[in-house]
């Protein structure tokens, strides 16, 4: 889309979306949030860039190893589980607490790791789909 | 506990590890999967080593698994469990060794090492598991890995035959065993293996039907007859896999099993006959398949089967002098079948053939694989004073004076003779065929010995069936307890092993084995043609694997039938399918639906809003229907999202909402990025009936979801489920948001399944795109 507006922001947008959805995800057990809501959130921002500008450069700036994000991410939410095995049973959710400096109190909840598992599946997933498709088409038009 | 976690565990996780190295350490990627083995191999010895500090009484470990459905990680040392892992991990360690030698000029070794670790650490999962299913879980496992180590070479259709072919069998087995184990569990209440083998008339528990399902699954994965024709097959595989699986893994799990669970299977009055009988035909007809094969793997994949029935019909005479026999001649047979695979794989290597009519005199071109492999085929024979023989001696003993209940008086020791004289016959020909005579073939390389280091592995192994013979009380210390838990109880057995028995009877029937089979090796080019005409008349009859190919066949074609009346590619009617099927099924039920105080529940809307948005929402619906072109289309159901989410968030749904937005957005952008590919609406093309047809299925759908909605609204015990839920949440899940405490913590299981599901969807679709574009 040939679109000076659109050029302009996107990127901005893209960081901004980045940032709130790693907010969401730390926020996600109090407040609205999770990992499923911050991967989809990373993944529209990701989008965006391919709506500005078009599917062959979005392809060339974000062509990391989806594939390998997925993966992990599925390892991390399976490897949680077993980690709850030793606490009692699998998945069973156990909480840390321990002080940082300039923060404070943290709490790390086993859960939340199961959470950015989660988040890094649906990214992996939106991600692989959306650049192969954009990639098939780019290529289909090269050769057409 | 640790030892017990590095011993199962730390395979599968060095299997995830391994390939990561693989790629930069090319020629050293061996030494860094020995660390498996190795680890492995160590924490057996801790396990020992704390076994024998408690005084050889068995030790318990346990892990949660599934709570709630009372399955568990359990885990049991004692003196069997304590042999097989021995057995396996150090096998294990031996392969990895050959394999450096063997697949060094190999592609993809991470894949291969991998699969070969992971595969060890199922088997350590099996000999050590102490609960039903756990055992079940890990022995599937050992399936699953061998049927990717067996189609290693997946380019080449006969692996992928041969492991396909294995996987079917020896997993269907499985099942069938699980289904034994669920009869067994069902009637004692009791899932440990420990528990069940030790409670009070153990032997009664187990009713004919879990008797025969079980052993089945015994059957099928130690390659008994008739179950015996995914063997030949897997020797695709690369040689130290064959190995590997036909030494100390994968073909002996049933055996593990039957020993495992001999006190309780047992006393079942089938065992006697079932068992030995079992055995005894897999030994026979082994061992004249044997005599038929010309590839020297074939014909070690058939004496293979016939030493898996020797060591079944060993356990089916039962009784002390049975159990021992069965657990020595493991050792035998590890040792010996481990040695001459490797011997075959570096004369495959060396002199580019495995088929015996082109080999001869190798004798004199290899003469240290000579020397190594006369070893072990020797033992296996029962010549003395090598480690077979021993178990010959016992297994004549056993046949006299079979301990177990059901044995057929004075029929088994002559079949038990005939068995060991086909016993001798096919490895003379082995031996003979490769090594002594002269002037056969010509093999397309000149052969020679390999390097030293490829010789280490099967030396040592045969040094072993040497030592077993000459100073048999050298594995006493983990045999002698190994049977006696076989038999249920922790003393060690005395096993009373000498080469010198005096003269007795058993001692006449091996030399007559000895002589008939050398007799009968020097007459063979005589018998030869009557075995060919056999063979031939036998071919002609219907089979096992001729029933294997026959059902697959059957299977195949009838599922396709099946399938090309569901799915015929034509999107649209999937979709038909999809809509149709739910609807359909709501709607018949709908008579028997509890409705009720009434179809709408009292509903108080928050302010005027609502009312704004339920209008809006349906027009946009209506809209997306009507319009002909695609992207407005597109954006009006976009729109009709939009509006939801903005109900959602008028009833303090924000997670709900936020959701729904962000997959509106991505939904509709990823929409428009692929619409160009789309073909082109044509509504035109559709006559009246067909839109009738539309509106009904879209009718009854939306009428069958308004109704699911309205049931839910209904009666109360959404509030309950409500209220408890926002009190738990954060003491139990430690969250206070309750749709994320849901998903992550309550609802864990539920997460984890999808994520895998949209993993796997994401994988397929990406294939798809791929091979769409591959295609065109």
């Amino acid at each position: 889309m040939r679109s000076l507006i659109l050029w302009t922001v996107a990127p901005i947008v893209l960081h901004l979306t980045l940032i709130f959805s790693i907010f969401l995800l730390l926020y996600g057990h109090n407040q609205p949030g999770g990992g499923f809501i911050a991967g989809l959130m990373t993944g529209v921002g990701l989008v965006l860039q391919w709506v500005a500008f078009g599917a062959t450069e979005g392809w060339r700036r974000f062509q990391w190893p989806w594939d390998k994000i997925l993966a992990s991410g599925l390892a991390l939410a399976t490897g949680v589980g077993f980690f709850g095995m030793l606490k009692g049973a699998f998945l069973k959710s156990s909480v840390y607490e321990f002080g940082l400096p300039f923060v404070g109190q943290v709490e790390l909840f086993s859960a939340f790791l199961f959470d950015v598992g989660v988040y890094m599946v649906v990214v992996g997933v939106m991600m692989m789909i959306l650049t192969n498709l954009s990639d098939r088409r780019a290529s289909g038009r090269r050769r057409g | 506990m640790t030892a017990i976690l590095i011993a199962v565990f730390f395979p599968f996780l060095a299997a995830l590890a391994v390939p990561l190295f693989v790629r930069r350490l090319r020629r050293g990627a061996a030494w860094i999967a020995m660390a498996a083995p190795l680890a492995s191999l160590y924490a057996v010895f801790g396990l020992h080593a704390a076994w024998r500090a408690g005084g050889m009484k068995p030790l318990h470990f346990v892990l949660p698994w599934l709570r709630d459905a009372n399955v568990e990680l359990a885990f049991r040392v004692d003196g069997l469990s304590l042999m097989w892992g021995f057995l396996v991990a150090g096998m294990g360690a031996l392969i990895v060794l050959y394999s450096h030698w063997y697949m060094r000029h190999d592609e993809a070794l991470g894949r291969y090492y991998a699969f070969l670790i992971a595969f060890m650490g199922s088997m350590l999962g099996v000999v050590f598991s102490d609960h039903l299913i756990g055992l079940f879980v890990f022995w599937e496992l050992t399936s699953i890995t061998s049927y990717f180590l067996i189609g290693y070479w997946h380019d080449r259709e006969a692996s992928v035959y041969g492991a396909q072919k294995a996987m079917l069998i020896t997993g269907g087995g499985g099942l069938a065993m699980l289904g034994g184990f669920l009869l067994v569990g069902q009637a004692t209440g009791e899932w440990r293996i420990s528990a069940l083998l030790a409670g009070p008339g153990a032997a009664g528990a187990v009713s004919s039907a879990a008797f025969v399902l079980i052993l089945i699954g015994a059957a099928s994965k130690s390659a008994q007859w008739p179950f015996h024709v995914w063997l030949p097959n897997a020797m695709e595989a690369p040689t130290p896999i064959s190995a590997f699986l036909h030494s100390a893994t994968m073909v002996k799990a049933g055996i593990f099993l039957l020993m495992r669970l001999y006190p309780l299977l047992g006393g079942h009055p089938l065992w006697g006959y079932a068992v030995t009988a079992l055995g005894m035909t897999t030994m026979i007809a082994g061992g004249l398949l044997s005599l038929r094969a010309n590839d020297l793997k074939a014909i070690l994949a058939y004496g293979t089967i016939s030493q898996l029935g020797l060591i079944v019909t060993f356990l089916g005479y039962g009784g002390e002098t049975g159990v021992i026999g069965a657990t020595l001649h493991l050792y035998n047979h590890a040792a010996a079948k481990a040695a001459m695979f490797m011997a075959v794989g570096i004369i495959d290597h060396e002199s580019g053939t495995r088929d015996i009519r082109l080999l001869s005199g190798l004798a004199r071109a290899m003469p240290l694989t000579h020397i190594l492999t006369l070893l072990a085929a020797l033992s296996l024979i029962g010549v003395p004073p090598l480690g077979g023989f021993l178990t010959k001696e016992m297994l004549y003993e056993a046949s006299l004076h079979p301990g177990g209940p059901g044995a057929w008086g004075t029929f088994w020791p002559w079949l038990t003779l005939g068995a060991g004289i086909v016993t001798a016959l096919y490895h003379l020909r082995f031996l003979g065929g490769t090594f002594w005579q002269q002037g056969g073939g010509r093999p397309p390389k000149h052969p020679h010995d390999p390097p030293r280091g490829m010789l280490l592995a099967p030396a040592l192994l045969a040094a072993g069936a040497f030592l077993l013979g000459v100073a048999p009380g050298l594995v006493e210390p983990i045999a002698a307890p190994a049977a006696a838990a076989t038999l249920g109880g922790t003393e060690p057995l005395p096993l009373r092993l000498a080469l010198w028995h005096g003269v007795n009877l058993p001692l006449l029937m091996s030399m007559v084995t000895l002589i008939a089979g050398a007799g009968l090796y020097a007459g063979f080019a005589k018998v030869a043609p009557a075995l060919d005409a056999a063979a031939a008349l036998w071919r002609r009859g219907p089979g096992p694997d001729k029933a294997y190919d026959g059902s697959l066949r059957w299977a195949r074609e009838r599922t396709w039938g099946l399938l090309t009346l569901l799915q015929d590619g034509n999107l649209r009617r999937y979709l038909r399918w999809t809509m149709v099927a739910p609807a359909a099924i709501l709607l018949l039920l709908a008579p028997q639906l509890p409705w009720g105080e009434g179809l709408f529940p009292a509903y108080e809307p928050a302010g005027f809003l609502p009312w704004l948005l339920c209008p809006l929402i349906a027009a946009l619906a209506f809209a997306t229907a009507l319009f002909t072109q695609r992207i407005p289309a597109i954006l009006a159901l976009g729109g009709a999202g939009y509006a939801i989410s903005a109900l959602y968030l008028l009833l303090k749904a924000p997670d709900l909402a936020l959701t729904q937005i962000m997959i509106e957005s991505a939904s509709v952008i990823l929409f428009l990025i692929v619409f160009r590919s789309l073909p082109e609406l044509a509504p035109g093309a559709r006559g009246a009936g067909r839109k009738a047809r539309d509106w009904a299925i879209a009718l009854g759908l939306g009428t069958a979801a308004a109704a699911v909605m309205a049931l839910a609204m209904n009666g109360h015990q959404v509030r309950t489920i409500a209220d408890y839920f926002m009190r738990t949440s954060k003491p139990v899940a430690g969250f206070k948001n309750v749709v994320n405490a849901i998903i992550v913590d309550y609802r864990g299981y539920d997460t984890l399944g999808e994520i895998t599901v949209l993993a796997i969807a994401g994988i397929a679709i990406y294939a798809m795109i791929r091979l769409a574009g591959e295609m065109k």
